[in-house]
C-alpha cells in the first residue's frame, strides 16, 4: 500500500516538474524573442542595408552581432519542442492548451525545419540575409482556418468550400501536414507566409504543393525548400488523404529538383 | 490591335520595399522565362532580385547587366553554375546571396577570379 502511495507521489511530482521546466522554458523563449523585437525596433531606422550611409551602419554594428551570435546560439542547439506525453505515452504539442486542439500524434517520421530559417519570424533568418524577410508565424487559433479536409472525395477548406488554386501564385496551394495528420494549406507569398508558418516553424509529417480544382488534386508534390520532406514523409500525406477519402495513386507527384 | 504592357506580378513576381527603401522584385515557385529577364532588363527601378525556388531551366541570364540592381539573392531550385557565370559581366551587381543551390565552392571562386569585388554573402 506504502510503496503504491510513494510510486503515485513521486509521479505527481514528476508531472509536475516537467510542467514546471516547460512553463520557464516557454517564458525564457518569449523573454529572448521580446528583447529581441525591442533591439530590433531600435535599430529599425538602420537596417542593415543602409550601407549609403557609414555612420548609420557604425552604430548597428555592434546590437547586429549580438543578435547574430544569439542566432548562431539557436541554430547550435535549437530549443527542444515543447511537448508533453500524458501518462499512456500520448505526446501533445504543449502550446496547444484548449482541449479541442490537442491531437494525438500519428506519424513519427516527422521532418525538421531548415535551420537557416530559424528567427525567420523575427526577421533574422540566416537564408533570408540580406532581406531579413519577417516570416508569418500563425497561432493556434489562426491555424484553424487554413485547416482542409476531405469531405465526399473532394479537399475543403473550413468553411467546407472546395479548395480552388486557380489565383495562387503558379496556380498551387502550398500544404503541410502535422504529426496527427492534420493537413494545413494555403497560398504562399514570398517572404511573408512560407511552409514554416502553419506549424510556426515546428516539424511536419509532410509539406509541398497542391494543385487543385473545386476541391479535386490535379498534382501534388513535396516542394518545400523550408522542409524538403523525403519520398516516404510525402508518402505519410498520399496514405492519410486515401484513408480519408482522396486516392492519389491515378496522379503522378511532380518532381522536385 | 492594342496591346497591353506586362506587369511584374504576370511573370509571377511581386515587389517588395524594404525598411531601407530599396525594393525586390521577389519570386516564388515561379518559371523563369527568357521573357521574364528580358523584362527585368527593361526595368531601371529594381534594386534587388530574389528567386525563391524557381525554376531557370535554360534561360540565359546575362541580359540582367542592363538593370541597377546590386544584390541578387537565390535560395532552392536550379540556379546553377551556368547561370551564375553569365552574371560576369553583370556591372552593377555587388553582392550575391546563395541558399541551397546547384552551386559549389569551386564555381564560386571561378566566378570571384573574373568579378573579385563582388561579395557573396
Amino acid at each position: 500500500m506504502l510503496a503504491v502511495l510513494t510510486a503515485g507521489a513521486g509521479t505527481a511530482v514528476s508531472a509536475a516538474s516537467k510542467s514546471k521546466y516547460l512553463v520557464n522554458a516557454n517564458t525564457a523563449l518569449k523573454k529572448i524573442a521580446d528583447i529581441v523585437k525591442r533591439r530590433r525596433f531600435n535599430a529599425k531606422q538602420q537596417h542593415p542595408l543602409a550601407l549609403e550611409n557609414p555612420k548609420a551602419q557604425k552604430k548597428i554594428d555592434k546590437p547586429t552581432a549580438k543578435l547574430d551570435e544569439l542566432r548562431d546560439n539557436l541554430i547550435k542547439s535549437p530549443p527542444k519542442p515543447l511537448v508533453v506525453t500524458d501518462k499512456w505515452g500520448t505526446a501533445y504539442r504543449a502550446e496547444k492548451k484548449s482541449s479541442e486542439s490537442i491531437s494525438a500524434s500519428k506519424y513519427s517520421n516527422l521532418k525538421k525545419m531548415d535551420p537557416g530559417y530559424l528567427a525567420e519570424e523575427l526577421g533574422m533568418a540566416k537564408a533570408w540575409e540580406p532581406f531579413g524577410a519577417e516570416v508569418e508565424y500563425l497561432t493556434p487559433e489562426e491555424l484553424s482556418k487554413f485547416e482542409v479536409k476531405v469531405v465526399n472525395h473532394k479537399l475543403v477548406d473550413f468553411e467546407g468550400v472546395p479548395v480552388d488554386s486557380g489565383d495562387a501564385n503558379n496556380g498551387k496551394v502550398m500544404f503541410v501536414m502535422d504529426s496527427s495528420g492534420k493537413i494545413y494549406a494555403g497560398k504562399q507569398r514570398v517572404m511573408e507566409f512560407h511552409h514554416s508558418s502553419f506549424l510556426a516553424g515546428e516539424e511536419v509529417a509532410s509539406a509541398g504543393e497542391l494543385m487543385v480544382f473545386d476541391g479535386e488534386i490535379l498534382s501534388h508534390s513535396r516542394k518545400s525548400g523550408h522542409y524538403k520532406p523525403t519520398p516516404e514523409q510525402h508518402e505519410q500525406f498520399v496514405s492519410e488523404l486515401k484513408f480519408s477519402g482522396i486516392d492519389l495513386s491515378n496522379i503522378a507527384e511532380d518532381e522536385v529538383e | 490591335m492594342k496591346t497591353e504592357k506586362k506587369q511584374l506580378k504576370d511573370f509571377g513576381g511581386s515587389l517588395k520595399t524594404l525598411k531601407n527603401g530599396s525594393r525586390v522584385a521577389a519570386f516564388s515557385s515561379s518559371t523563369i522565362s527568357q521573357e521574364t529577364i528580358e523584362y527585368l532588363s527593361t526595368k531601371a527601378d529594381i534594386d534587388n532580385l530574389l528567386f525563391h525556388y524557381c525554376d531557370f531551366r535554360d534561360v540565359d541570364v546575362s541580359n540582367l547587366k542592363e538593370t541597377n540592381v546590386t544584390i541578387v539573392s537565390v535560395m532552392h531550385g536550379n540556379f546553377s553554375n551556368r547561370h551564375l557565370q553569365q552574371f560576369v559581366s553583370f556591372g552593377s551587381l555587388e553582392s550575391i546571396k546563395l541558399h541551397d543551390v546547384k552551386v559549389s565552392e569551386e564555381n564560386i571562386k571561378d566566378f570571384l577570379a573574373l568579378r573579385p569585388t563582388v561579395k557573396f554573402i
